[in-house]
C-alpha cells in the first residue's frame, strides 16, 4: 500500500445524543461499499496478552531478543518512549489500552479508495487528555526543529479536524478516527454524529458473515464479490496455472476465491497456541470441473487421517486426484506449461514401460496421498553424509493391489537399472538392489554400494542419503527416499484424532519445528558456511545467527496447516502451537 | 634509472633494493609491494610495513606461514562444506574467501599462478574433490621445488582429466600431456620437437586414472628405451620429466613467466635480464621461493619500470579493493561478476590459461569492472571492518573528503590519478547533503572506475 498517510476527519455534532454514540459501533461508521474491515474487540486485554505472554518472554531471554534489546537504535527509542509516557502520566501500553478500551477497528473503502482507523477510547475525558497531550509533543518538536505547525487545524459540522498534510483525525467524546482521505474522514463523521447514509453493518452481505463471527481477539472481513471486480483481482483468479505443484497446492484456495461472495479472518492468542482460520461460504456445485480433482466428486474428498511416526519433521495428508488433474491439463495449465507437460507424459510412458504415465500409472493409487518427512538417522558403522538431507516418502493405496503390486515393483526395478547406466556414464556409484517379503511387506529398495574409503566416512557424498525404496502391503503402496522410512511407513497407524465434526479434511499439514530443527542441527557446518560465504559474516557471526535461527525453532512446538469443507463452508486454518 | 627494460643493468636489476634519501622506503613502495606479492595492504600493514625494512617485510611474506590453526580450522571446514555439495563452483567461492581474508598472501598469489600455469578446468574434470586436491598441491608445494611439482602435476588427476590422458596405452601413446609439459609448463615454443613430444608421451604409457586415482598399469607401459630432447636410455615417465626440467631452458622460461605475473606484464624482459635470475633458479635446484624473494626484493621492482606496470586482472582488482578495506560480502556475488569478466576460479579459459595483462582490458571489460565494484558496493552484505565505510573511514583517519581520497590513492593506487579529479571526488565525500555512507561509497566507485585503479 502506498504511504499510509492519515488525513483527518472530524469531530462530532453537538446534537447527537451521548446515548446513541455510546451503542454505535466502528461497523456503524464505515459505509456500506467498504470492502476490508477488521477489528479487534478487545485491545487491551490483548495487549496484555501478548506482554504477558510466554514466547515474547523468552524471546527476550534468547541470544536475538537479547541483542535486539541491546541495539543502540533500539535503547534510543526507549529513551524516547520513556519520555512520552512521562509526558503523558502512564505507560505507553496504559495510553493503548485507555485510546481503545472498547475496541479498534481498521476500513478499507472502494467508493472513496480511503482507509479508516477507529479507535473505541475509555472516556471522552482520557481522548482529550490524550490528544492533547500528544499534539503539545507534535508542535514542541517542530519548533525544536525549526519545521513549522505539523498539522492544520478546521472545521467540519463544528468538529475539529487536524490535518497533517497526507492525511488527519478528529476526536469525539470517546471515539478517535483517522483517516488518509478526506471524503470518507466526512462519510464516518456523519454517521458517527448523526447516523448519516447506509452503513457497513446495514450491507446484508455483512451482516451475514457477522452473524457467524463468534468471539475471537481479531476479526476480519474482506468482500470478494467486489474486490473481484478489480481487473488485477479478476486476472490473478481467472489466469490458468504455470506451476503443477502450485495447482497441487493452492489450486483448490483459487478456485474457491473465484466464487464466494466473501472470506472472514479470526486470529486468537492463547497461552501455548495462536491461530487464524479463514472461513468462506462454499458451495460444492461452484465448483469448476477442472478442480474437481482437488475437491472430490459433489466436494466429498477426504484426506486420510496423519500419521503417527517418530521423528517427523513436515506431515502431509491431501485429497488430491493427480490422475485427473494430470489427464485435465490442458484446462488448468497455460500452453508453455501444457507442451512441458506433454513432453514429460512422453519421457515418463517410456520410463515406466509403455504404461500410460496419466492413466495407468497416477491412475493406479487412489487420490488420497500422504507425504511424510523425517529426521534421517545414520548407522555407525556406514558411510555419513556430510550432508543430511531428511528422508521423505509417499504412502498411497492402490486402487487394485492385485493387477498393480507386479507392475509397480517391475517399474521400479527398472528404474533402478536405468539411474546404474546414467550414474555408470557419469563416473556415479551404483545402486545395488535388495529384495525383501516378511509379515506380508513386500519390500524393494536399493542402496549404495560405498568403497574402501567411503565404508566408515563421515563426511561421505550426498548420494549416501538415499536408498531408494518401494513397499507393498495390502493396499499401501510407499515410495521412499529410504530404506528405513518405506519400513517405518508401511506400518505406520493413524493419529486418534478427537474431534469428530462435519467437517471434510482435504488437507492437513503439520510442521514439527523441534524435529526440523533438529534436522538443521544436522548440517549445522553447512549452514554456517553458506552464511560466511553469502553474507560475508565471520565464523562467529555466522555461527551466532544459524544458532539464533535454531533456537527461534525452539520457540515453536509445531506449525499446522488445515483445509476443510462441508456443504455450505470452507474453513483454512494455520495454527502455531508454542511453549 | 633507466626507463626500459631494455636498457637495463641485469647486475643492478637483481641487487637488493637499499632504500635512499631518493628512493626511500616509503608508503608506495609497501602498497606495491603487497600489491604483488599478494592482493593489497590494509592501512594498518602499510603502517607496519614503513617501520621495517624492505627486506625484512619481503622476507616474512615469502618465509613465514603467517595462516594461525584457528584460521586453518575455519578453511578447512568451508572447504569440507564446499566439497560436500560436489559443486566447483562452490569450490570457488571457498578459494574466494580464503584470498580475501588470508594471512598468508603472497602463499594465495602463488597458488593462483600455478592455477593459471598447469590451467585444469572444472568444466571437464566434474569433480570439486579433484579440483581441490590439485589446488592444495600448488599451497603445499608452490614455492618448493618446480621438479616435484611438475612430477606431482603429472600424477595429478584433475590433470590428466582435463588433458584426456586418462589412460594412456603403449599401442596409442597419448601426446597431450607429453606437448603440454614441454610447450606450456617447462620448456616453450622451440624448445623441443614434434619426436620429443613422442618420446615423452611414451614414457607416460600405463600413467591412468582410475576411480579418481592416479594408478600405473605395468602391462600398458612402453618399456622400450627413449630418447628425449637428445638423453638416451629414458624408460620411465618420471625420468622422462626430469630430462625435460633439467633443460637449460626451463629455468629462463619459468622466470620469464614469474616476471611477467610479479613484476611488470608491460614489456618482455630480454634473455640476460632473465638470465641471473635462472642462473639462481637452477643453483637452488630449481625452489620458487628464493626466485621470488630475490624478485620481490630487487631495484628492479621497487623501480619505476615495476611500479603500476601491470594491468589489475578482476580477482587483483576485486580482492584487492575488499582485502584493503578489510571489507566482507557476498562471495557468491563477487564469483558471479569475476565470470562475467573472464576470470573464474577453476575455469580457466583453456590448457594456457589466462592470457593477462593487457588483454584484461578493452571497453566492455573496463564497463565490466566498474560494474563488479558498484555490485560490490551495493550489496547489502557489503561491510568494512564488520561496519560501515564511514566508521572504517574514521577508525583511518579518513573523514574529510581529502584524507579520503590521499588514503584510497595510498592503500590503493599504484598510479596517481589527476589531481583535478581527486579535488572532484574529495567535493563528493564533503557534501554533506547527501547521506554520507552513500557518498563515499559513491566516492569509492569513482575512484575504482578511474583507468589508473586497472594498473596493479
Amino acid at each position: 500500500m502506498r504511504h499510509f498517510i492519515i488525513s483527518a476527519v472530524c469531530l462530532a455534532s453537538l446534537y447527537a445524543s451521548n446515548t446513541a454514540l455510546a451503542q454505535r459501533s466502528a461497523t456503524d461508521l464505515f459505509p456500506e461499499t467498504t470492502v476490508v474491515y477488521a477489528e479487534i474487540a478487545h485491545p487491551d486485554a490483548l495487549l496484555k496478552e501478548v506482554l504477558e505472554h510466554s514466547f515474547l518472554r523468552d524471546l527476550k531471554r534468547s541470544q536475538p531478543g537479547e541483542k535486539l534489546l541491546s541495539n543502540a537504535d533500539f535503547v534510543q527509542f526507549q529513551v524516547v518512549l520513556s519520555f512520552l509516557e512521562l509526558r503523558l502520566g502512564m505507560t505507553w501500553d496504559e495510553a493503548v489500552s485507555a485510546l481503545t478500551k472498547n475496541g479498534a477497528a481498521i476500513g478499507v473503502d472502494a467508493s472513496t479508495n480511503g482507509v479508516g482507523l477507529v479507535l473505541h477510547g475509555e472516556s471522552a475525558e482520557v481522548v482529550e487528555e490524550l490528544r492533547t497531550t500528544l499534539m503539545q509533543m507534535a508542535t514542541e518538536e517542530a519548533e525544536k526543529k525549526g519545521n513549522k505547525q505539523p498539522y492544520k487545524t478546521s472545521e467540519y459540522r463544528g468538529v475539529t479536524v487536524y490535518d497533517t498534510g497526507n492525511g488527519g483525525f478528529g476526536t469525539y467524546e470517546s471515539w478517535v478516527l483517522f483517516t488518509n482521505n478526506g471524503k470518507l474522514g466526512t462519510k464516518m463523521i456523519d454517521r458517527l454524529l448523526d447516523g448519516g447514509e447506509k452503513s457497513l453493518s446495514q450491507n446484508e452481505q455483512f451482516a451475514s458473515a457477522v452473524s457467524k463471527r463468534g468471539d475471537h481477539d481479531f476479526w476480519a472481513y474482506v468482500n470478494l464479490s467486489d474486490l473481484r471486480n478489480i481487473p488485477k483481482v479478476q486476472k490473478s483468479l481467472s489466469s490458468q496455472a504455470e506451476n503443477p505443484l502450485v495447482e497441487v497446492l493452492v489450486g483448490g484456495l483459487q478456485e474457491v476465491l473465484r466464487h464466494t461472495p466473501y472470506l472472514t479472518l479470526n486470529a486468537d492468542l492463547e497461552s501455548n497456541r495462536f491461530a487464524i482460520d479463514a472461513n468462506v461460504p462454499h458451495d460444492p456445485k461452484d465448483v469448476a470441473e477442472a478442480r474437481e480433482y482437488w475437491f472430490g466428486p459433489n466436494g466429498e474428498g477426504s484426506a486420510n487421517p496423519q500419521l503417527n511416526l517418530e521423528g517427523s519433521i513436515l506431515s502431509l495428508s491431501s485429497y488430491r486426484n493427480v490422475s485427473e488433474m494430470w489427464l485435465r491439463a490442458g484446462d488448468l495449465f497455460d500452453e508453455r506449461m501444457n507442451d512441458k507437460l506433454a513432453e514429460a507424459d512422453g519421457t515418463l510412458t517410456t520410463l515406466f514401460s509403455g504404461k500410460d504415465f496419466g492413466e495407468d500409472i497416477l491412475g493406479a493409487v487412489q487420490p488420497q496421498i500422504q507425504l511424510q518427512v523425517v529426521r534421517q538417522q545414520f548407522a555407525e558403522d556406514g558411510p555419513v553424509p556430510a550432508i543430511k538431507i531428511p528422508a521423505f516418502a509417499l504412502r498411497l493405496h492402490l486402487r487394485d493391489p492385485e493387477a498393480s503390486t507386479r507392475e509397480l515393483r517391475r517399474t521400479f526395478q527398472s528404474l533402478i537399472g536405468f539411474l546404474n547406466v546414467v550414474g555408470a556414464q557419469n563416473g556415479q556409484p551404483q545402486l545395488e538392489l535388495d529384495f525383501a517379503n516378511e509379515q506380508g511387506v513386500d519390500l524393494v529398495s536399493a542402496h549404495y554400494v560405498p568403497d574402501a574409503s567411503q565404508k566408515n566416512s563421515k563426511s561421505a557424498p550426498i548420494n549416501f542419503n538415499f536408498s531408494p525404496s518401494v513397499a507393498f502391503f495390502g493396499d499401501r503402496f510407499i515410495v521412499a527416499s529410504t530404506r528405513q522410512l518405506a519400513e517405518q511407513l508401511v506400518v505406520a497407524e493413524p493419529v486418534e484424532s478427537g474431534e469428530n465434526n462435519q467437517q471434510i479434511d482435504n488437507t492437513l499439514l503439520s510442521i514439527d519445528t523441534h524435529a526440523l530443527s533438529d534436522a538443521l542441527k544436522d548440517n549445522r557446518s553447512q549452514l554456517v558456511a553458506q552464511n560466511m560465504l553469502e553474507k560475508g559474516n565471520s565464523r562467529e557471526e555466522a555461527q551466532a545467527t544459524i544458532d539464533a535461527i535454531l533456537e527461534f525453532l525452539h520457540f515453536v512446538n509445531a506449525v499446522e496447516f488445515s483445509a476443510a469443507t462441508n456443504s455450505e463452508s470452507g474453513t483454512f486454518g494455520v495454527h502455531l502451537e508454542v511453549h | 634509472m633507466p626507463r626500459t627494460l631494455e636498457s637495463v643493468d641485469p647486475q643492478w636489476a637483481w641487487k637488493r633494493f637499499e632504500p635512499t634519501n631518493d628512493q626511500p622506503w616509503n608508503r608506495k613502495g609497501a602498497a606495491h609491494l603487497f600489491r604483488r606479492a599478494g592482493f593489497a595492504a590494509t592501512p594498518e600493514q602499510l603502517r607496519n610495513a614503513v617501520d621495517s625494512s624492505p627486506e625484512s617485510v619481503v622476507q616474512q611474506l615469502v618465509q613465514n606461514r603467517s595462516e594461525t590453526p584457528e584460521f586453518i580450522d575455519e578453511i578447512t571446514a568451508l572447504s569440507a562444506a564446499s566439497l560436500a555439495t560436489g559443486n566447483p563452483r562452490r569450490l570457488a567461492a571457498w578459494w574466494l574467501h580464503r584470498l580475501l581474508n588470508t594471512p598468508d598472501a603472497l602463499r594465495e598469489k602463488v597458488v593462483l599462478f600455478w592455477h593459471g600455469h598447469f590451467a585444469t578446468g572444472a568444466e571437464k574434470v566434474e569433480d570439486a574433490q579433484l579440483m581441490f586436491a590439485q589446488n592444495e598441491l600448488f599451497r603445499t608445494s608452490g614455492l618448493g621445488r618446480f621438479r616435484e611439482l611438475v612430477q606431482a602435476v603429472s600424477r595429478d588427476p584433475a590433470m590428466l582429466i582435463y588433458l584426456d590422458s586418462v589412460t594412456n596405452r603403449k599401442a596409442h601413446p597419448n601426446e597431450n600431456y607429453a606437448r603440454e609439459v614441454m610447450e606450456l609448463f617447462c620448456l616453450g615454443e622451440g624448445e623441443y620437437t614434434e619426436e620429443d613430444i613422442r618420446e615423452l608421451a611414451r614414457c607416460f604409457t600405463g600413467w591412468e586414472i582410475r576411480r579418481d586415482q592416479f594408478r600405473f598399469n605395468k602391462y600398458q607401459h612402453d618399456t622400450g628405451t627413449k630418447t628425449i630432447l637428445g638423453e638416451e636410455g629414458i624408460e620411465s615417465g618420471e625420468e622422462g620429466v626430469d630430462v625435460v626440467v633439467n633443460q637449460p631452458a626451463c629455468p629462463r622460461f619459468l622466470c620469464r613467466k614469474l616476471f611477467r605475473f610479479f613484476v611488470t606484464d608491460a614489456e618482455e624482459p630480454s634473455d640476460d635480464l632473465i638470465q641471473p635470475l635462472a642462473d639462481e633458479l637452477r643453483a637452488n635446484d630449481l625452489e620458487i621461493g628464493p626466485t621470488v624473494q630475490r624478485m620481490l626484493s630487487s631495484n628492479l621492482f621497487f623501480s619505476e619500470l615495476a611500479y603500476g606496470r601491470k594491468i589489475r586482472s578482476p580477482i587483483e582488482l576485486s580482492v584487492g579493493l575488499l582485502h584493503s578495506l578489510e571489507a566482507s560480502t557476498n562471495i557468491y556475488t563477487l564469483e558471479e561478476g569475476l565470470r562475467v569478466l573472464g576470470q573464474e576460479l577453476f575455469y580457466p579459459p583453456n590448457v594456457k590459461g589466462w592470457d593477462g595483462g593487457r588483454t584484461w582490458i578493452n571497453s566492455s571489460t573496463l564497463l565490466g569492472r566498474a560494474n563488479l565494484v558498484r555490485q560490490v558496493l551495493d550489496n547489502e552484505a557489503t561491510r568494512f571492518g564488520r561496519g560501515s565505510l564511514t566508521d572504517f573511514c574514521r577508525a583511518n583517519s579518513w573523514e574529510r573528503g581529502e584524507q579520503f581520497v590521499r588514503g584510497v590513492v595510498e592503500t590503493l593506487f599504484a598510479a596517481e590519478p589527476s589531481q583535478s579529479v581527486q579535488r572532484d571526488v574529495a567535493t563528493l565525500v564533503d557534501n554533506t547533503s547527501l547521506d554520507e555512507e552513500r557518498r563515499r561509497r559513491d566516492a569509492l566507485h569513482w575512484l575504482c572506475s578511474l583507468p589508473e585503479f586497472q594498473l596493479g
